[in-house]
């Protein structure tokens, strides 16, 4: 939500403290500021307010109630203070409502004869800080009005409503089923009975969408005299629910979806009267006010010793009291409790002592909060069976070169579907883990040189979902590069399987090959057999651990092999190799070596390296590998006694 | 040749880390299920029924019934609640899921750690202490301290947003910390009353307090691991690094 730093200037007589220090203190103790930017002459605050305040907070009042309680400012004029008179009763507009349930309030009153024209300057500037477009004066008042205190509002055109007995009747009811509306932007919306309207109570006529948008039926236009002006509550369920359904979110829905207090529709009707009067003219005929169930009054217990409970500090009476005074809380001394604080009206999300307790804390600062731990329990932390008994699964399975990978939870195929996936292909949730493995294999063993491996081993820990309910998995999968013959998937998968085995503590082999060389294992069953451990046997791992990102580009294979005196060691050729490889070669690995005796007698050893060339920036080119293997093979070829082959 | 080293996924690292600098203190490891009763999820936790509030965590529902795909970890604090007498010292780590559209920072599956302290004596002091404790260890570092910021979560009261000290730059400022010198890195607050009554747990005798935050962000703080999606890739290019 967006706040002009002038308009909230407007509510001090004092000069509030430089833009920057208000978004630092806000961001601290009341709502995040996400972005402050300068305007011309003024400061445009982007405020983020949570749900918890957006009943109260989504003005320019209620940021200027913080920046009071904050600074220690008082407001020179709150227009939720002010004394409310009633307005004189209408003789020429009533007010039916449908499903008193849905709307708690509602205020109409009609003002005739005004002229209908642009705003004064002063106002339109106030609107175009915010990013909003000046329309009319009548229009631009009630959206001035619902910026500054939070109540949307809104005018219709009396005279487009039809008058019986020279009296017009306003009606809230739900609308017909499939009737088409057609909003003041000119879009049309095909509505349902769920949907809360404004009616024409005599007509039948649909003139709005209850807290969400106005209609072009009683649209205010140049034309327009006498106006008639809704200030009212809502259902914020019911609000939510239409503007989801709809898929039209406002202004107005934005603030009735989070429940403003039935009571500000009185202030907020008082204010854009007296402003449309003075900037369009006219005269107050009446007004109108269905208000059954008034809201209840609160107040609550404080007491210095809960504060200091929860908080951790040490705070005395006075201090507190003194943080009331900030907000403008009335409070009396009470035997029982220290103190009873009364609640203003607007602030419905003070209920419980806690709600209290976070005021003082925030404003006191939780800066101020002192170090303290917390108190040590007489018993050791409870072991946790299942982290037990998979953490040594994890560590056999390591030790056996098993690696571990996660995998998505939603697959494209399972029995239990999710209502709303985020694509077709996570539409369910996954009933085994072998089907991912099958993908994590083939894609692993297509970066088998990259990755310097022969043979991939993975295993993965985590849920499968079924009617039946929820279980932990366990799934072991090898697979061969390039035509590794050397050790057989089989038997890879085997040793795997009996490590895991020996981790549990019981016996595992597997009776037939696994199809596809991977098998899966339900270790919810094996687990609750299993006797309850007595700690956490971690294996030990190296802490060490540096990331480099990985490339996005393809990476090239060389291979060479180079025969090198027996004096010679392969960590020398290994040196070589890099030095004149570069930061492109990102991986050689020794696949063969043999030794071979010479006619004249000498011993030399041949190994041969696949090395893998990759750049972080751009794909090789054949040409640029080719080039760094001349510079590798001379340099090799450069050691006295070494040959490449 | 030497015989091939297997690898332990990076947020298996952590999840070891956290539990043993946690069971420090004293907090044993709670799980429950990643999918979850609406109950659990939400209304036991304060969020009341359709209400914006429950807009702030995108939910995954189950098609046919009112189950969810469990959005924070913050229900095994409810299950734990209900079958254990206070006093209390818990974390759970563990796999949620959002539903949100996925990039370098945002997966529709992650994990996260949420902790637990339920006693006769709590308050944000502890939790502070608690907190910066558990950095300091984490990070390796001395001179990591936290900041709290006023926020809102329904399952607290008082509510905050947790910034740590920046553990590349100590504070002074680099491009991991945006050049703020701290990083947002947990919710945390005091349990709700409605959340200890929903439990079992009386709130005029015990006090708790509660924190949560992703792991994979910590991971990917801690290692540099620039895309969170790699994490769930099944791609040993990232796994056989650590």
């Amino acid at each position: 939500m967006k706040v002009s730093h002038k308009w909230l200037q407007d509510y001090f007589d004092k000069k509030l403290p430089d833009p920057k220090t208000i978004a630092h203190e806000l961001t601290f103790k009341a709502f995040e500021i996400e972005e402050l930017t300068e305007k011309g002459d003024d400061w445009i605050f982007d405020v983020k307010v949570l749900p918890n305040r957006a009943h109260d907070s989504l003005s320019h009042r209620g940021l200027a109630k913080e920046i009071s309680a904050i600074f220690d400012l008082p407001l020179s004029d709150d227009p939720l203070r002010r004394p409310l008179s009633e307005l004189p009763a209408s003789q020429a507009l009533s007010i039916a409502i449908d499903n008193p349930d849905l709307c708690e309030r509602y205020v109409g009153a009609l003002v005739k004869g005004v002229t209908v024209g642009p705003s004064p300057d002063w106002l339109k500037t106030r609107l175009e800080a915010l990013g909003q477009r000046s329309i009319n004066n009548i229009v631009d008042a009630t959206n001035y009005v619902m910026y500054d205190i939070g109540q949307p509002l809104h005018a219709f055109d009396a005279r487009r409503l039809v008058a019986k007995s020279s009296e017009y009747v306003i009606q809230v009811r739900s609308a017909v089923k499939n009737e088409v509306f057609t909003a003041l932007s000119g879009a049309e919306y095909a509505l349902t009975e769920d949907t809360l309207v404004i009616g024409d109570g005599h007509s039948g006529h649909t003139l709005g969408i209850a807290g969400v948008k106005g209609g072009t039926a009683a649209e205010i236009t140049s034309q327009t005299s006498d106006i008639i002006i809704e200030s009212a509550h809502f259902n914020p369920v019911s609000i939510r629910k239409t503007a989801q359904r709809l898929k039209l979110w406002t202004d107005a829905s934005q603030r009735f979806q989070n429940d403003p207090s039935p009571e500000l529709a009185a202030y907020a009707m008082r204010q854009v009267i007296d402003l449309i009067l003075k900037i369009a003219g006219g005269t107050l005929e009446g007004a109108a006010d269905s208000y059954p169930k008034k809201q209840e009054v609160y107040a609550i217990p404080l007491s210095a010793a809960r504060v200091n409970a929860l908080l951790g500090t040490s705070m005395i009476q006075s201090d507190i009291e003194a943080i009331l005074k900030r907000f403008g809380f009335a409070y009396e001394p009470d035997a029982e409790s220290g103190l009873i604080v009364s609640i203003p009206f607007e602030r419905l999300d003070l209920r419980i002592e806690e709600d209290l307790i976070e005021e003082i804390g925030r404003i006191y600062g939780y800066n101020k909060i002192p170090a303290e731990m917390p108190p040590a329990l007489a018993v050791k932390p409870a072991i946790n069976k299942s982290f037990a008994y998979t953490s040594a699964v994890r560590d056999a399975l390591v030790a056996q070169g098993f690696s571990e990978i996660f995998t998505s939870s939603f697959r494209p195929t399972g029995s239990i579907e999710i209502e709303n996936p985020l694509t077709d292909d996570k539409r369910f949730l996954r009933e085994n883990l072998s089907e991912s493995m099958k993908d994590a294999l083939a894609s692993n063993v297509r970066n088998a040189d990259l990755l310097g491996l022969d043979q991939i081993k993975l295993f993965e820990i985590s849920a499968t979902f079924a009617e039946e309910g929820e279980t932990l998995s366990l799934v072991l999968g090898v697979a061969n590069a390039n035509g590794f013959k050397k050790i057989k998937e089989a038997d890879s998968l085997d040793e795997g399987f009996r490590a895991v085995g020996t981790a549990l503590g019981i016996e595992l082999t597997l009776d037939e090959p696994a199809p596809d060389n991977l098998f899966e294992l339900n270790l919810n069953s094996i687990l609750e057999d299993l006797p309850d451990p007595r700690g956490y046997y971690f294996a030990p791992y190296p802490s060490d651990q540096r990331y480099a990102p990985i490339s996005a580009y393809p990476f090239l294979i060389r291979d060479i092999a180079v025969f090198i005196p027996d004096e010679d060691s392969t960590s020398d050729l290994e040196r070589l190799l890099r030095g004149a490889g570069s930061e492109l070669l990102v991986r050689m690995t020794l696949f063969d070596t043999f030794t071979k005796t010479f006619p004249d007698g000498t011993k030399k050893t041949s190994f041969a390296y696949r090395l893998i060339f990759q750049a972080h920036d751009r794909t090789l080119t054949d040409e640029e590998a080719t080039a760094i293997m001349e510079k590798i093979t001379a340099a090799l070829n450069a050691q006295s006694g070494w040959q490449v082959r | 040749m030497e015989p091939q080293q297997g690898h332990l996924h990076p947020l298996s690292i952590m999840i070891r880390d956290i539990v043993a600098i946690f069971g420090e203190l004293g907090f044993a490891f709670a799980e429950g299920p990643e999918l979850e009763s609406g109950y659990y999820n939400f209304d036991a936790l304060n969020f009341p029924k359709d209400h914006p509030a429950r807009d702030m965590q995108d939910t995954f529902f189950i098609k046919g019934r009112t189950d969810v795909m469990r959005t924070h970890t913050s229900p095994v604090q409810v299950r734990y609640m209900e079958s254990h007498k206070p006093p209390i010292r818990i974390i759970a780590p563990g796999k949620v899921f959002r539903n949100e559209a996925t990039d370098a920072t945002h997966e529709a599956q992650f994990y996260q750690i949420e902790g637990l302290a339920v006693d006769e004596h709590m308050t944000l002091a502890h939790l502070k202490t608690t907190l910066e404790f558990f950095f300091k260890k984490l990070f390796k570092k001395d001179d990591i301290s936290i900041r709290f910021r006023s926020s809102f979560f329904p399952f607290v009261e008082p509510g905050v947003e947790v910034d740590m000290t920046c553990f590349k730059c100590s504070g002074g400022g680099c491009g991991t910390c945006k050049g703020t010198g701290w990083i947002e890195i947990m919710g945390a607050g005091m349990v709700h009353p409605n959340v200890l009554k929903a439990a079992g747990v009386d709130p005029d005798r015990y006090q708790g307090f509660a924190f949560g935050g992703g792991i994979d962000r910590l991971a990917m703080l801690k290692y540099g691991i620039e895309d969170v999606r790699l994490l769930y890739s099944g791609d040993l290019r990232l796994v056989n690094q650590f």
